[in-house]
Formats: C-alpha cells, structure tokens, sequence
C-alpha cells in the first residue's frame, strides 16, 4: 500500500554502519528481499526505513512524503524479527491489543479486527494461549499479526525465520508471503538464504559493504550477476584468476570456451563457475553440445543432504561440483578416485 | 576412546517427558549426531551424559560401568557450546590453561598441555591474543584445546558451529572431526542443521519427542529411512496414501487413492494384498517426462509451477485424482510450464513404503 524510495541514503560511519548512497524504489505491495553479509548493508537497509538508524545524506519517501525525519512510530511500520518480541507472559490476543491499548483506541472494534487476523495467520483457538507456549513457528505467526493489527502498510522482516527448523521454516515462508500479498502490504525480507530470497522475492537486493550492488528480479540476478561478488555470493561457486588468449579463458594448462558475445571484452582476469552448473559424466557421449568438457579424478566427497558435492581434480585445477543426490550414488564415498568426465555449459562461464 | 551406553534411560520434568526409553550404543572412537526438531530432546541427551542433569529412570553405562553417581567433572567429559565461553580478560593461552591450573597441575604440565592443544587446534600462534582480537571460529578453537587439555575423552558439542559464518562452519567441520579422529575420542554432536550432521559424522540419530526415529549412518538415514517422520525430517519428500493390491515375487503393487499404481521393489517382507500403506519418494529422484514412454511407475499430472530458486528448480505438480507432489531438479533441466501435463517416473528402487501410521499421515510428519 505503500511505495518506498531511496534517495542517495548514506549512513555516518559513526553509526557503525555505512550505506553509501543508496538507490532504491519499492513499488507498492512489492516484496523484496535484501541479502549480503552480516553488517554490509541488509539490516542496515531495514533500520534506515524504519527510522532506527539515523540518515547522515539523502532522502527516503513513502509515496513521495519525505519521512526522513519522522519518528519510528508514525511511519506505519512492522517489524518482524528473529526473536520474536512477544510479551512472553501475555496472551496472543492481549499481545495484538497491546499497541491499540497504549494508543487509547477503541479497543472493542480492536478485538474484533485482531481475532479477524487471527484467523487469518491460523492462531483459531489459541486467542487465550500464553505467547511463550506456542511453538516458534506460531510465536513468528502472532508476530506478523500484531504489526497488521496495529495497522502497518509496510513489513520489515530481518531474518524472521532463523530460529525455526527447516521444515516449519519453509511453511512460514509461504504462509506469510500470502498473506502480506493478500493485504497488499509492501514487504522488506532480509535474509542470508539464497533460496529463500528466491522463492519469495519479487525483486532481490544484493549488498556488499554498504553498495548496492544489485538490485533486479530474481532470475536476473542469477542469471546475470553484474560483479563477481553478486556471482558467487548467491550460489557456491568456483572462483578463479585466469587471462584471456585466442577467444579462451587460460585457467592453469586447461582451456575453457565462453560466450565471447556476452564478453566481448578481452581484459577478464577473474571467472566465476558456479558449482551446481557442473555436470559429472561416465561417458562423454552424454556430453550436450556447447558445453566445456574435461577428464578429472575425484578427489572429496561430501554428504549434504539432498545435495552431494564433489571435488575433481582437472590438471592440478579443483573443480566443487554440487549435484542432487542421484539414486545411483547408493554409496557416493566410494566415488573418491574414480576418474570421471567434469562439464558445464559454455553459457555458465562467468568473466570479470 | 570410551564406549557410552544408555539403557532405558527416561527423563522426565513433572508431566514431560523430555527423553523417553532411549536405549543407543555410542561406540569407542564414534563421531555421532543427534539431529531432530527443538525440543526433541537431543540436548537433554547430551546434559544427562554430562552430569548436569540425571535420568529419571534407566543408567548409563562408561565402558560398562554406571555413572549416575558422577559428578560432572569426575566424568572426562568436555563439553563444547554455541556460546564459546571464553574468559574475554584471558589470552587465549590464558583461557586454556586455566581449568588446568583449578586442577593443580605443575607449571611444566600445563604448559605442556596447553601448547600441545593449542597446536592440535592450530592456534599456536595466536596464543598471545585476546579474544577480542580473534574470529569467532577461533574462539570455538580455544574452548575445543581447552577441553582437550583438561583430558576429556568423550566430547560433547551443542551446536558448536551455530555463531560461526557458513564459509567457515564447513572448514571448522572437517577440523573437529580430523582431531577426534586423531586423537581418538569419542564425540556426540547436537545440531539442527542436516547437512553439517551427514558431513560430520559416522552415524546420525534423529530424535522426535523423546524418542530415537533412527540410529544410522547417513547414507543409510538418506537411502533406507526406516520411519516416515525419518524420511520428511532428513532431505526432501512426497507422500501418498495407497492399499497393496497386489504382492509378486520382487515388487509389491499398490493403488494409491484415486488410482494410480506404483510398485515399490525394496523393504517389502512385511507387507500384503489389503494393508494400507503410505508410499514415499524423494524429490530428487523422480523423472519429469514430457511423453509417457512407459508404463513403469508413473503417475501423471498438470504443473501448477515451475520455480526457478538458483541451483535448483522445484516443479510442483498437481496429480489427476487431487493431490499434489514436488519434484526438485538442476536448474538447466527443462522448464515446464502452468498447465503443462507431465509424467512422474519413480523406479520402483526409488519408492520408500510405510504401513499407515496409527495416528495419521499429518501427525506422523508433525515437526512441531
């Protein structure tokens, strides 16, 4: 309900935090996802438009009203965290009336919209449950209410989900994405999870100390890093110095084709590979065109779950391939030695 | 070095019962985990063991020999925490030597141990900094050298790598485990997250309310998952409820409900013509087929969506009868797009099966 603008923001050092001259418009209802390393920028980001860090140089608008010097309060903001931030001994209904009770409303019309959202955030029957003994996936849920009771148009999520385990993570996600998409309330997620930001963002800002260093939707952030930290921060990734000879990249003995369209320059020094692009095969027959194909031995590999990944060694060169475990790979630990043929799509190869 | 047993052992708070009946085998030299939901009662493990808490009911055995009736610090026991819990006016020499000087060793002891521990831990040459001058991994070195140097034989570790960056985590895995391997001690870990327990260690216990799901090894926990809430907590997969309507030789056939068959090849001695069944498959092991090639174990349906997360894609698809499955690919394997009609192939190797369980499907992979 709410577009938000960036204008030129920068923070003061002193405030222990330093945006420079941020660039950003939120369009109204969008959710966005911010994602960087812990200090370069995502919290940071978040604190700035709710008010909780002061502004040293620019300008923020909420549909184009400069909010830069209005208090936290009067900014119609949310604030969900990791913590949660219940009052542990209240109830859940006592916890969404709570700001509606300090602000003297009418706390009987009050009611009746905090048992409506509720309902809506699947809390039926837990109105009277004393907040510390929900679990924390319905603690994250109560915490999501009271900011719609209260009447925000825009939700700060800074790392909402981090306390919870994985599987009840990945219900919240999609939960309160449909509801803030339902309410057409703007959202602001900071996460340090690649695929969260994926599956929930519209569009994904990607900050390294304190620069905004992308900021598009998530296909092309992925697709099309536009700095080598945006490439291998959102996916592992191989990372190497190479040159550029005859239209190849030189990395060590071996030679890697790229599209020289895409690149056109000849100055790359740096080539980011990232780990799932890489195919292992046991016969080079399966090879598709246009990919880059080598013969390697396998020298590590590691469990992960759903996930297997294997270092190859090509000609003194370690390639991390990151794969789905294949039900062929009863016993992947007994692939260490084996030689194999390592191979990625030519469009996959990333210069800088 | 030690092998732990516990026997029986319950712990209960008033009307909760943190751990119930819990009987594993921590053999000598063994690098375990104990993976499972809060409050699962992994950590109450791992306090029992200790000292800091005692059971409610059954023993636990060191190398044979009950210890209920140890203190904390009679047991050779090191405890490792997410905290660190270091002395922050302490060098990190300081803060290693220190348990060994409340233990009266001579000075020549102590030096000795610390320096040899700081060196196992690599921190030989930061032994002079304070530890507000040194990363957080190294702060969960010092407190890993510092209850190596106090003798420790079995070590406890409670989320050690949970304030620690993900680069890092992985790199400071592979160390702690080569130094209980080097040294030869026994070590349970407790973690929530998956993938640090499959690479850490030699088998892993996944624990729900209290109880052990399953003691095995993590290829085994991933492959042959032996209870459905086992197969849902460890990776990612679908369920679907079916009747067994058929038994040959090798395969047993089931209709799941609307009328699809699938045939399921592995783990099938105990189930007949009649039973009602819950089938399981990963989401990495089926097969999106445009055509359908065969009739070997496919189901069919429309894409409701194709999601494009990265390294991987999720392809969610709504089967004919109603309910819907997710199927996880590379990102370059072929889109599908809404409405799209695809073919599922699961090979009957792949298909996990499970007698319904008596409570419900949705209570059975009730996480919380």
């Amino acid at each position: 309900m709410t577009k938000i603008t960036l204008k030129n923001i920068s923070t003061s050092h002193k405030s222990g935090s330093k945006l420079d001259n941020i660039d950003m418009v939120i369009e109204t209802g969008e959710y966005i996802a911010v994602l960087g390393p812990t200090g370069a920028g995502p919290s940071e980001i978040l604190k700035v438009i709710a008010g909780l860090l002061p502004v040293a140089s620019g300008q923020l608008l909420f549909d184009e009203i400069d909010v830069s010097d209005f208090p936290p309060e009067d900014r119609g903001i949310g604030m969900i965290f990791e913590q949660f931030q219940l009052f542990p001994h209240l109830s859940v209904l006592d916890n969404l009336l709570y700001g509606p009770r300090m602000r003297r409303e009418d706390i009987d019309k009050k009611i009746e919209v905090a048992k409506e959202i509720i309902s809506m955030v699947r809390l039926d029957g837990r109105e009277d449950a004393i907040s510390r003994e929900l679990s924390g996936g319905m603690q994250q849920r109560v915490g999501v209410a009271r900011a719609i009771v209260a009447g925000a148009k825009i939700l700060l999520l800074d790392q909402p989900y981090r306390a919870l385990d994985a599987k009840i993570r990945a219900e919240m996600r999609v939960e309160i994405k449909n509801i803030v998409k339902g309410l057409g309330l703007t959202a602001i997620h900071s996460t340090h999870e690649t695929e969260e930001a994926m599956m929930l963002a519209d569009r994904i800002a990607i900050f390294n100390n304190g620069v905004l260093e992308q900021y598009d939707t998530p296909e092309k952030v992925f697709d099309e890093p536009r700095t080598e930290f945006v490439a291998s921060f959102l996916a592992e990734s191989n990372v190497w110095d190479i040159t550029i000879d005859n239209n190849q990249v030189k990395l060590g003995e071996i030679n890697i084709k790229y599209n020289s369209n895409k690149y056109p320059d000849k100055s790359y020094n740096r080539m980011v590979l990232k780990q799932h692009a890489i195919d292992l095969f046991f016969n080079a027959d399966n090879i598709p065109n246009n990919w880059n194909s080598f013969n390697g031995k396998i020298t590590k590999v590691r469990l992960l779950g759903e996930f297997i990944r294997v270092t190859v060694d090509v000609n003194g060169i370690e390639f991390i391939v990151r794969d789905l475990l294949n039900p062929d790979l009863r016993d992947p630990l007994h692939l260490i030695d084996e030689e194999i043929i390592l191979g990625f799509p030519v469009n996959e190869v990333n210069l800088f | 070095m030690p092998k732990i047993e516990f026997l029986n052992v319950t712990k209960r708070y008033g009307n909760i019962v943190a751990v119930k009946n819990l009987n594993i085998t921590i053999n000598d030299g063994e690098y375990l985990s104990l993976l499972g939901p809060s409050g699962c009662g992994k950590t109450t493990t791992l306090r029992m063991l200790s000292g800091l808490i005692l059971p409610t009911e059954g023993k636990i055995l060191w190398d044979g020999q009950p210890i209920q009736d140890l203190q904390p610090d009679e047991r050779d026991i090191g405890y490792v925490f997410q905290q660190f819990a270091i002395f922050p006016h302490m060098n990190l020499w300081e803060n290693v030597a220190y348990p060994l000087e409340v233990k009266g060793l001579s000075q020549d002891e102590i030096e000795k141990n610390v320096e040899k521990y700081l060196k196992i831990v690599g921190l030989e040459n930061k032994a002079h900094l304070f530890p507000k001058d040194v990363a957080a991994a190294d702060l969960q070195r010092t407190g890993v050298a510092r209850v190596l140097a106090r003798g420790a034989k079995v070590l406890l570790l409670d989320e050690p790598f949970g304030a620690l960056d993900f680069k890092i985590r992985e790199q400071f895995q592979d160390e702690l485990r080569g130094i209980v391997k080097e040294l030869g001690l026994t070590a349970i870990h407790v973690t929530h997250d998956q993938s640090e327990g499959m690479a850490i260690s030699d088998r892993i216990g996944i624990m729900k309310k209290g109880k052990m799901i399953q003691l095995s090894t993590p290829t085994d926990l991933l492959f042959n998952p032996r209870q459905i809430f086992a197969a849902h907590f460890i990776g990612e997969a679908n369920f679907l409820e079916g009747i067994v309507v058929d038994k040959l030789d090798d395969q047993i056939v089931v209709e799941l409900i609307g009328g699809d068959t699938l045939s399921v090849s592995r783990n099938i001695a105990s189930f007949f013509p009649g039973d009602r069944v819950v089938l399981g498959f990963r989401k990495g092991f089926a097969k999106v087929l445009n055509e359908r090639i065969s009739d070997n174990n496919i189901i069919s349906g429309k894409v409701i969506s194709d999601r494009y997360l990265g390294e991987k894609r999720r392809i969610n698809v709504k089967l004919e009868y109603g309910r819907s499955v997710e199927i996880m690919v590379l990102p370059h394997e072929q889109r599908h797009s809404e409405g799209e009609t695809v073919n599922i192939q699961i090979l009957p190797e792949n298909m996990l099966i499970y007698h319904y369980p008596k409570d419900g499907l949705e209570k059975a992979l009730e996480v919380t």
